[in-house]
This record gives C-alpha cells, structure tokens and sequence, in this order.
C-alpha cells in the first residue's frame, strides 16, 4: 500500500534517510525498529506529505505523491491516521472532543452517538470514560495522555492506515500489551494496515509482521520476526544484543519459577549472541 | 547585506501569506465557532484597555490643541480639530497599537506553542488547513474588532475633550461638541472605520506569521512575541501614514476635496 523507491532527505546540511527502499504491505503490522535519531519519524511524516524528499519515490496506493497539491494531499491524509511521538493533543479542547475530534467534523452520527463511540473507545485504551472525557489535556499523566493520543487516532473516521510513532513509550507493561493487542485486533478485524515504529522490540515481535530496521539513514534489515533473530548482520545485532542478553538472563529464572520461556527466543538465536 | 537581503525576503514571504490569508478567507469551510471565540478573546477582552488609554490620549490631545488655539483666540475650533485628529488617526493608531501589544503577542505565543506541541501539523493529518481553521478565524475577529474598538475609543477620546475645554479652553460645552458634530463627515467616518479594519487584518497576519513559524523550543516562543509586537507597531505606524496619504487622494476623488 505504501512504498518507498530510493528516498533521500536531509534537513539542513544532515542527511537523513540515505537511498531508503521497502513496502509497506496492505492489512499487515509493519514495524520500524532503529536507534535514537535515525529517522524513524521522519519516514512517517514523509509518507503522510507534512516534509517532501529530496529525490526518490514515495507511493501511496499506487500513486507517487510528488505531484500532490493540497487537494489531494487533504484527501489522502483523510484515509490515514497518526499517533504522534509528542501526542500532539489539542489542548484548548477536552479530552472526548480530542477523541471525537474527526467524528464531531466529518461525520454525520448525533453528538450522543459521537460520545457513544468515544465512550467506547476510551474503554479500549482503559480510560476511565466518566472520569477523564471532560479534563483537559493537561490535566492528565504522561501515560494517560499517550491512551488519549492513541484513542484519538483510532476513533478517526474509519482510516485504512493508522501510523504509530512510539505508542507503548512510557506506558506500563500492561498498557503496553493491551496496546499491542489493540493494533492486533485492528488489524485483524478492519484489516487496517499499520505502522509501528518503537524501541521496545518485545512488543513490535509480539505485534509485528514484518521488520524494517533503520541505521545510519539506511535500511539494516526488512524481513519476518524468525530472519531478524537470526540476521548476522553488524548493524542488526548491534541493535538486538541488549534486549537479547536480557531473553537470556531472565530465561533460566523464568523457568526456575515454573514459568513459560519467552517465545522470541530460538536456540541458533542464543547460540549466537555475543557476549 | 545579508541582513537587508533576509529581511526583505522575509517581508516578501509575509507578503504571499497574507495574500493566501486573503484568499483562504473566501473559501469554505468557515470556522465560525473559531471566529466568535476570537473576537469574544481579542476583541472583547481588550475593551477596558482602550477605553483607560482612549480617556486619557482625548485629553492630552484637548490641552495642546486648546493651548494652541488660544493664542489664535481661536479656541472655539477645539471640537472641529478635536473630531478630526481623534476620528482619523489618534483614535485608530491608539488602538492599533494596543491591540498589537496585548493580543499580537498572545496569538503568536499561543500558534507558537501549538507549532511546537505539534497540533498544527496534527490539523494538517486530519486533512484541515491550519491557514483556514487558525489564522483565517483570527484575522477577520480582528478585521472586525478593532474598528469597533476604535469607535469606542474615539468616543471616550472627544467625550475627555469636554472638560478640557470646558475648565482650561472656557469653552461652554454648546461651542465643542457644535465643532465636533461639524467635523464628523463621513469623509472623517469612512477614513476613520477603513484604517483600523486595515489595521486589524495587518495585525492579524503578522501574528500568525510569526507565530506559525515558531521554532527553537520555549526561546522561540519569547522571541515569536516579541517579533510579533516590534513589527506590527512598525507596521501600524507606517500603514497608517500611506493610508492617510494615498487613502486622502483617494477619498478626495469620491468625497471631493476640502475636510
Ligand atoms: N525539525 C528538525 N530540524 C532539524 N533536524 C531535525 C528536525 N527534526 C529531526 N531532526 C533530525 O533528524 C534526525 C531524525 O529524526 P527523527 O525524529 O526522525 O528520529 P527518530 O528515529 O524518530 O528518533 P527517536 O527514536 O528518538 O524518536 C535526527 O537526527 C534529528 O537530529
Ligand atoms: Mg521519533
């Protein structure tokens, strides 16, 4: 559904994105993963035309954007959907008209089935609906915001694409998960493409389908979750080996207390890991 | 050199946002909601200011120009030049400039914090023009306030005139406001109503310019302010000395000549 043909972008004199090539597929989870810095953002606001490259391709559906005015800039942005890295909440507006924000604009459902579906959605993301649908955004936790973020994004009108910039960043593991499972259960049930661009690689195992990670403004690695643990590549493992060292610590002591082993991990995974 | 070329690059860029500001403004949709809540805030909220301001610049103004006519033995003219000095520039420079101090650097602070909180490009992903639903709201509250902050303005202004002339011009109140009523042409009325419209939209714009291009964290934000209001003072003085320059040829042509 999106693809990228050899993108370059630099702001100022720094490069950014360095000949970047890869497709997003239609009705998968595709997760960008790559350390501070590299241009994980940036790929997101490129697709959705807030920056324009500085050569190469980027498609949409089958059609290059270069061309785009602000028409069809407009009418392409109304069929997807972002949740920010800095939450980007309205902040003169209360947390259900952030929510229903799209909904109160473009739809034509009554205010009392617009607060219906807020309702619901809050419930989604566990926010309490009574208690937090009139506070400001400013009234709320880091935690409490990013759901709020979350919430919104999903509550837009129906998106066939809906792009996640760090959304389980300062979230309790619980939260975490149930976020995990919410782009999931999207996925699954509106068939909505995603993408989901983290640091925390065991939940982007858990929700994705496909791995994109990004270094140096270049494309490290594009695969399935087995060929990433398995990548031999320096700049693949560099990123992996923290979180793999912490699989195989806690693994001996999950299993001492009868619990279950993590499932990302693989035996040529841990044969390789460098210590 | 590098300093001009920039700066007359930037005016150049200010330029085509004001016309896009222009333009946008005829076109649908018209967030209404925006507009009210922008003239309640900035116009509204402003009132008190220009009344206290409009009282005391009459006054001062009714002194000089008494003192001056009495050495004419001409002091029965006050209310006529009183008209025509408050109607046509105190009055709408008055209230220019407050109104570029008070709400100029609140809208560049508050479009400036929403550029850096990221809500701005938030509007664009939900398909909205942010020119449409911030600025063009802004601009005609303004278009439309401070002309009616200006009549107040100019009212309380000549209204300070009468015990002026009353207590140091030993004018009875009769002989003023004859010479006031005389003056109030609609020449005087069209001029006087025009400018700070002009004034409004120029306000507008510059604001949310420099708002809108908020960068560089919190700083940012101070400096957008203060760059708000430093150019729209410089911008309310000079507009207002083409206007009453080009706007009086022009007038002239319609109105005839004469005051
Ligand atoms: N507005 C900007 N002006 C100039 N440079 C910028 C700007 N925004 C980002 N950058 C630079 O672009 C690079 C990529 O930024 P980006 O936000 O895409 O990184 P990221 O991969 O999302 O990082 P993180 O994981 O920390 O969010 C960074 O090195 C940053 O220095
Ligand atoms: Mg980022």
């Amino acid at each position: 559904m999106i693809r990228f043909r050899d993108v370059h972008f630099s702001q100022g004199t720094q490069k950014i994105l360095d000949g970047v090539t890869f497709d997003v597929a239609e009705g998968e989870v595709t997760v960008v993963l790559g350390p501070s810095g590299t241009g994980k953002s940036t790929l997101l606001w490129l697709i959705l035309g807030l920056w324009k490259p500085d050569s190469g391709v980027i498609e949409i559906d089958g059609q290059e954007t270069r061309g785009f005015g602000e028409r069809e800039w407009k009418r392409t942005r109304q069929r997807l959907s972002m949740v920010f890295q800095e939450n980007a909440l309205f902040d003169s507006l209360s947390v259900g008209e952030n929510i229903g924000y799209c909904l109160y604009r473009a739809s034509t459902l009554t205010p009392e089935e617009i607060e219906k579906q807020v309702r619901q959605t809050m419930q989604i993301v566990e926010l309490d609906p009574d208690r937090f649908i009139d506070r400001r955004p400013d009234e709320l936790s880091t935690g409490q915001k990013r759901r709020v973020a979350i919430a919104r994004a999903v509550a837009n009108c129906n998106p066939e694409a809906i792009f996640y910039d760090e959304p389980t960043t300062g979230l309790d593991p619980h939260t975490a998960r149930r976020i995990g499972d919410l782009i999931m259960k999207l996925r699954d049930m509106r068939g909505m493409t995603s993408i989901v661009v983290t640091h925390e690689i065991a939940d982007a195992l858990r929700v994705g389908n496909c791995f994109i990670l990004l270094d140096g403004g270049k494309i490290a690695y594009n695969g399935d979750a087995a060929g990433l643990l398995a990548c031999r590549d320096a700049p693949v493992r560099g990123f992996l080996e923290p979180f793999l060292r912490d699989i195989e610590e806690l693994a001996p002591r999950v299993e001492a207390i009868g619990g279950r082993r993590p499932p990302a991990e693989s035996p040529g995974v841990m044969a390789g890991t460098v210590r | 050199m590098a300093g001009l070329k920039r700066g007359l690059f930037e005016l150049q860029e200010l330029f085509f946002f004001g016309g896009r500001v222009v333009r946008q403004a005829f076109r649908r949709p018209f967030y209404h909601r925006e507009a009210l809540h922008a003239m309640d805030h900035l116009g509204v909220g402003s009132v008190g200011v220009v009344l206290l301001a409009g009282v005391f610049a009459g006054e001062a103004l009714a002194i000089q120009i008494v003192r001056q006519l009495e050495t004419f033995g001409a002091e029965a003219l006050t209310g006529r030049a009183m008209a025509l000095g408050v109607v046509r520039d105190l009055g709408p420079v008055l209230t220019g400039l407050i109104v570029s101090g008070r709400v100029a650097s609140s809208i560049a602070a508050e479009l400036g914090g929403m550029v850096l909180g990221k809500q701005v490009v938030a509007i664009q992903v939900y398909g909205e023009d942010p020119l449409q639903k911030l600025v063009v709201p802004r601009v005609i509250a303004l278009a439309l306030m401070v002309p009616l902050l200006t009549l107040l303005a100019d009212a309380v202004s000549i209204l300070g005139g009468d015990p002026i002339a009353r207590f140091i011009g030993q004018l009875s109140p009769a002989v003023y406001w004859t010479g006031v009523k005389a003056n109030l042409t609609l020449k005087t009325l069209v001029i006087g109503t025009l400018k700070p419209m002009v004034f409004g939209v120029t306000i507008g714009v510059i604001a949310c310019y420099v708002g809108l291009r908020t960068t560089g964290g919190t700083m940012g934000i101070g400096l957008a302010t203060r760059k708000a209001v430093v150019w729209n003072s410089i911008a309310i003085l000079t507009v207002n000395l083409l206007i009453t320059q080009l706007g009086f040829r022009f007038l002239e042509s319609i109105f005839g000549r004469g005051d």
